[in-house]
């Protein structure tokens, strides 16, 4: 019975804090649409800030508390506001969420820069040490400060919303965004407001539950994700649905942790893993049960993605298994080690594609359906490539299985379920001891490391460093091939239309749930394979693929243009090879980071930066002179490099120079040659537009004569720009203009 | 004497679709004009560029003499715009007093608002504690309206005020809006159903495919306007 | 035939539809009209399966497909357009409308049906054009042609006509016709009631989500509850109203 009353408190406790940590964003999600997924990760900044001032510089106390609570957590909330979020009005949930994702991994990355995770930072409970006793139990102080934070934090928001004008403005511009203005209240002070106390309630709520673990930067970040499980508990809307969500978690957590040590011994290593599952449990169970009406919202999106063509793509194909032929023996084996996760990591970020990028489903957990391909592949021990076939068909099923909840969740809920079912594959499922179904013995990470067996085939032998690392780029083209394909198929189409025309596309006879669980096979099967390749170059064990690890593989594909399988590519070289350390010392430190903010500068252009390099790689295609000469002389360096005239350093840094060059020159050849290539490029759509009559009349002269026959107006510019495209909306009414 | 409202050609898109094209119109203080047209004709356009919701394409808007182009709603708002918007103007969720409380921006103190609303709707001050989503649809329009009553605007912008409901409540608001015309503010009236609005006004328009097709006294705008809605063939 | 029997919609305390009953035959194009917010939209979300009605029954050519999906209300020949465009963007024009075309039970592949379809519309030399880069007038055709495409019994077409120019409505009423003329069935939904009178042989007026009026184009001109819905909700003249 003491048990279970102290263990009742420090629930009580936990819940408390899951409180806090919830309610701040229900509130800036209510209040600006927009759902932080980097929430934990400014609790997480903050409870380092803390202790910066706290312990590390000897502040007192209250004053550490005052600057990091009141001061840097509503100073950045407001910042944050200000300079990122509201130039993303108009843009879809999607979008917005995936650039809180990048914010998280960009606080993620800083923190690592700026805190060495080598070093330990013990952080001392408030007022540790002091314990009451009621009832026969011994209930530490902190417990009690905790519940009386969130306590004052439910009578404070209170108060906010109902008594105070500012907070009735901010409940107002939930109701009605427009109708507040018209109020004469200030809408995007509301936001600034919400945003403050957002990350206010984060910092608050980093700052109670860091003294209970040590303090390091992913477990903080994805702790206070647990809060995720208490807000959608409140559907994202309601304060005090939160608070009881916040409660059931706490509870369930504390008793799951005081009774599950009390298992028989051969059936409790089974739920070591569980007890930190249970938030991810409870969010995807509440998903599940959740009525699917209240979790609408539309998902439209203005990204757009360009059909491949089959010239290009196998193109594309054959330069990555060519070049990879030509670069490897240039490489040295050390180099091999770091070099070995380029493709298996393309492939994961090629299998995006039609999952995020087509169908418009933001899947969290990419990596772990990779995960299961190479437990398959580690368990088949077969060294057939074949075996690739084996884990494509594990992960494909573990997708459909993850597809039959999602089938029923809208835009970020199938983010939000996704990343549960990592987690909970993560924290639980992976850290499973050896079991056995039948005689059958099952072991998924054996216990740290996968061994792979590398394939063989008569003749071929793959199993050396070399030969696995040209393996591998073949598994990538074909991979990349095979997305091809779906894009340019009736299958391909059909995703695009379920992401740009919800409603219409079961009208037009097409099963939605049908193509949805389809392309979430699809997409695992591919990660699966990747996972399997990437297990194949180095040694993975269960971290390899865990969420965080997935997040920069999500965001780079972003950054590049998740509907492009280029940008795989990028994904692949970018964070598989030491590319960017060797030309940037200390990049490590500094990958993140960068990740993280670029991915926060994306609002602007949805469709990734791919979309800007489309028309350099045109100008090259369209020029042979310059095409011919680009090859050449990456054929001429190449030659050099082998005969040993030079390193691998200065090969690099010519051959880039060359691939940069190439479009230059070209660009420069077409200006020169005639504008006659400029109307080329835009031939198709103008001529496509004038027929359809979006062009004639508005323009002073016929698009042929523009410009000879009378001056060129800015009204051509205008209609130019929209008929390509290049439309320019007003960002609120406020004058501010977008171009998209 | 400038005109209080004033239209000068005025264009106005939603992305590349241009719905407004050129429109001209004056409204002086005191004076009520009402806009009519069927559905889809630009109408409610119309008024959310007077309202600063949409900057117009082209064209200048002009209040007291003074371009404002581009001006943000919630200033306008403040400097004495008035827009009850289609549909019902209020917050479902807030209670009838938070509502009120909302009104409050332009300076006022929530006692004034108060008095004032309850004054001209006495209905209101017994639901004054219940959300406004729970009222019904009469008395979620009084509400709407009720801000217009105590903010005294100097222009007020009603669009589509009788829409679903009953005749009897329809007599009641527009009744608090002649009242308000009699104190000497400038009303635009934007109406699908024409007759109470034009009961009220000085001077109408009609508008149809985006532009003014025609302009003068409420009778002889009656007249217009059966061939407008039914399709009979316009008479001479 | 489409019918509708006894629909009620409500949306928590509010009755957006009410014990709407009408019927829809093959082969003639049929108008639905009333005032903004009478609940014509809620009606086609019934109908096409978007919405699920809180009472009522409806029926295809007698088979009962009120609990049906909405792709299955489709493969049995019931297809839509909306009002709020909803266009493939990405897609080319012909790839909007081959992804609808009808794969089993013909011989015809999908981009013959496109083609056929754009050339039937007039708008062929958009096949290749990203459809959102097509102006409004001629997306309500792009999207008329996706609901013909999936060979439907019956389309219902949602304010059709609104963001066309009067060429283009003059155009449109002509394909209507010719669509009717080939056995299909057309639920109209518009607003301009030029265009509704010209084509419908039997139109329905909602208002506050009731049925008021049903009859042909003449007997709904003269209807007096119609001319009270439009005009407003005092007495109206009856001499007045029965002029021309």
């Amino acid at each position: 019975m003491d048990t279970f009353l102290s263990l009742t408190v420090s629930g009580l406790a936990t819940a408390a804090i899951y409180a806090v940590a919830a309610s701040g964003l229900v509130l800036t999600y209510t209040t600006t649409g927009t759902f932080n997924f980097a929430h934990g990760a400014i609790g997480m900044i903050s409870a380092f800030l803390y202790w910066q001032l706290r312990f590390d510089w000897g502040w007192p106390t209250p004053v550490a508390l005052v600057a990091v609570l009141l001061v840097a957590g509503p100073l950045f909330g407001m910042g944050l506001e200000r300079v990122v979020m509201r130039r993303l009005e108009g843009t879809s949930e999607i979008t917005r969420l995936v650039v809180t994702i990048a914010l998280l991994l960009g606080l993620l990355g800083l923190s690592v820069f700026i805190w060495d995770p080598g070093v330990g930072r013990p952080m001392r409970n408030f007022f540790a040490g002091n314990v009451v006793e009621v009832g026969g139990i011994r209930i530490p102080w902190h417990q009690f400060v905790a519940l009386a934070v969130a306590a004052a934090v439910a009578v404070g928001l209170r108060i906010l919303l109902y008594r105070t004008r500012s907070g009735v403005a901010m409940r107002a511009s939930v109701d009605n965004r427009t109708l507040a203005a018209l109020n004469g209240a200030r809408p995007e002070r509301s936001a600034m407001l919400a945003w403050a106390i957002g990350c206010s309630l984060a910092a608050l709520s980093g700052i109670l539950i860091a003294p209970t673990l040590t303090l390091s930067a992913i477990p903080l970040t994805l702790l206070i994700i647990n809060a995720y499980g208490a807000a959608v508990f409140g559907r994202l809307k309601s304060l005090p649905m939160t608070f009881v969500g916040a409660l059931v978690l706490g509870l369930l957590n504390d008793y799951a942790i005081g009774y599950l040590t009390e298992l028989p011994d051969d059936l409790e290593p089974y739920f070591r893993g569980f007890v930190a599952a249970i938030p991810a449990i409870l969010l995807f169970v509440v998903l599940l049960v959740m009525p699917a009406s209240r979790l609408g919202g539309v998902t439209r999106s203005r990204e757009i993605s360009v059909k491949p063509g089959w010239g290009g793509s196998l193109g594309l194909a054959a330069a990555v298994v060519i070049g990879t032929a030509m670069i490897t023996p240039l490489l040295r084996t050390s180099d091999l080690v770091s070099i070995g996760r380029v493709w298996g990591l393309a492939i994961i970020g090629v299998s995006m594609v039609p999952l995020i990028g087509l169908c418009g489903q933001l899947s969290l957990c990419q990596l772990t359906f990779a995960a299961w391909g190479a437990i398959a592949y580690a368990h088949l021990q077969w060294d057939n490539p074949l075996a690739l076939g084996w884990a494509a068909l594990v992960a494909g099923a573990v997708g459909a299985l993850v597809a039959l909840p999602a089938l029923r969740l809208k835009g970020i809920y199938v983010a939000l379920a996704t990343a549960a079912f990592a987690v909970l594959c993560d924290r639980w499922l992976f850290q499973f001891p050896p079991f056995s179904i039948g005689s059958h013995e099952f072991d998924l990470f054996q216990n740290g490391t996968l061994e792979v067996v590398r394939p063989r085939l008569p003749g071929v032998d793959f199993s050396g460093p070399k030969a696995y690392f040209l393996f591998a780029s073949i598994v990538f083209a074909l991979a990349l091939l095979a997305v091809v394909a779906v894009r340019r198929s009736t299958f391909g189409e059909r995703l695009i239309a379920i992401k740009e025309g919800p409603a219409a596309v079961a009208t037009c006879g097409i099963d939605v749930n049908a193509a949805k669980v389809a392309v979430f096979a699809l997409s695992a099967a591919i990660a699966g394979v990747g996972g399997a390749v990437l297990s194949g170059a180095e040694p993975a064990n269960n971290s390899t693929f865990d969420f965080v690890a997935g997040l920069p593989v999500l965001m780079v594909m972003v950054i590049g243009g998740v509907a492009s399988v280029g940008s795989a590519i990028a994904t692949g070289i970018f964070l598989g090879s030491p590319l960017m350390s060797r030309i940037f010392p200390g990049f490590e430190r500094w990958q993140n980071i960068l990740v993280g903010f670029s991915g926060v500068g994306l609002g602007k252009n949805p469709n990734g930066f791919t979309a800007d390099l489309r028309r350099p790689s045109t100008l090259v295609k369209r020029d042979p002179v310059v095409l011919v000469g680009m090859l050449v002389a990456l054929l001429a360096l190449w030659g050099m490099r082998t005969a040993e005239l030079f390193t691998n350093g200065p090969y690099v840094v010519a051959s880039l120079a060359v691939l940069l060059a190439a479009p230059i020159v070209a660009g420069r050849r077409a200006a020169t040659a005639a504008p006659v290539t400029e109307a080329e490029e835009t031939r198709e759509a103008v001529d496509a537009a004038r027929l359809a009559g979006a062009v004639d009349g508005r323009l002073s002269a016929p698009p042929e004569l523009l410009g000879l026959t009378a001056p060129f107006q800015d009204t051509d510019v205008a209609v130019l720009d929209e008929v390509i495209d290049l439309v320019e909306i007003h960002d609120g009414g406020r004058g501010d203009r977008v171009r998209i | 004497m400038t005109p209080l409202l004033e239209l000068r050609d005025v264009h106005a898109a939603y992305d590349a679709i241009e719905v407004l094209h050129g429109i001209d119109l004056a409204v002086d203080r005191g004076e009520v004009l009402a806009v009519l047209g069927p559905n889809g004709a630009g109408k409610t356009t119309l008024l959310r560029v007077v309202s600063g919701e949409l900057v117009p394409t082209r064209g200048d808007l002009l209040v007291g003499g003074r371009r404002l182009n581009g001006a943000a709603m919630s200033d306008l708002a403040r400097a004495g715009l008035c827009t009850i918007p289609e549909g019902r103007g209020v917050f479902p969720n807030l209670t009838v007093q938070e509502n009120l409380w909302m009104m409050t921006h332009r300076g006022l103190s929530r006692r004034d608002v108060e008095e004032a609303a309850f004054g001209y709707f006495p209905r209101l001050q017994e639901r004054q504690s219940q959300l406004a989503g729970t009222l019904s649809g009469g008395e979620q329009q009084m509400l709407a309206v009720a801000r217009a009553v105590s903010t005294r605007p100097a222009l007020l912008l009603l669009d589509e005020l009788s829409m679903g409901l009953a005749p009897i409540i329809v007599g009641e608001l527009f009744a608090a809006v002649g009242r308000l015309a009699a104190e000497g503010v400038a009303i635009l009236v934007v109406e699908q159903f024409a007759d109470a609005a034009l009961a009220l006004a000085d001077h109408a328009v009609v508008i149809a495919q985006g532009r003014i097709a025609a302009s003068g006294t409420p009778t002889e705008i009656k007249e217009a306007l059966r061939s407008t809605y039914l399709g009979a063939d316009t008479p001479a | 035939m489409l019918e509708v029997t006894g629909v009620t919609v409500r949306f928590g305390g509010l009755m957006a539809v009410r014990d709407v009953s009408l019927s829809a035959p093959l082969g003639t194009v049929t108008g639905l009209i009333g005032p903004n917010g009478a609940g014509k939209t809620t009606l086609f979300n019934v109908i096409t399966g978007l919405g699920a009605p809180t009472s009522g029954r409806v029926s295809l050519d007698g088979v009962d497909i009120t609990r049906l999906a909405p792709h299955k209300r489709a493969r049995l020949g019931l297809s839509r357009t909306f009002q709020a465009l909803q266009l493939f963007g990405t897609l080319t024009v012909a790839e909007n409308i081959a992804l609808a075309a009808r794969r089993k039970g013909t011989a015809e592949k999908p981009h013959e049906c496109a083609a056929r379809l754009l050339e039937f519309l007039g708008i062929g030399h958009l096949a290749d054009t990203h459809a959102h880069n097509v102006p409004t007038g001629q997306a309500r055709l792009v999207e008329l042609g996706r609901a013909l495409a999936t060979a439907p019994k019956l389309v219902l077409l949602d304010e059709p006509a609104s963001g066309q120019d009067p060429d283009e409505t003059e155009h449109f009423k002509g394909l209507l016709r010719q669509i009717a003329a080939d056995g299909v069935g057309v639920l109209l939904v518009e607003h301009d009631i030029p265009l509704v009178m010209g084509v419908c042989s039997q139109i329905h007026v909602l208002d506050f989500g009731q049925l008021i009026a049903r009859g042909t184009p003449e007997e709904i001109r003269r209807d007096e509850r119609v001319i009270a819905a439009y005009l407003g909700t005092e007495e109206v003249d009856t001499t007045e109203a029965a002029a021309p």
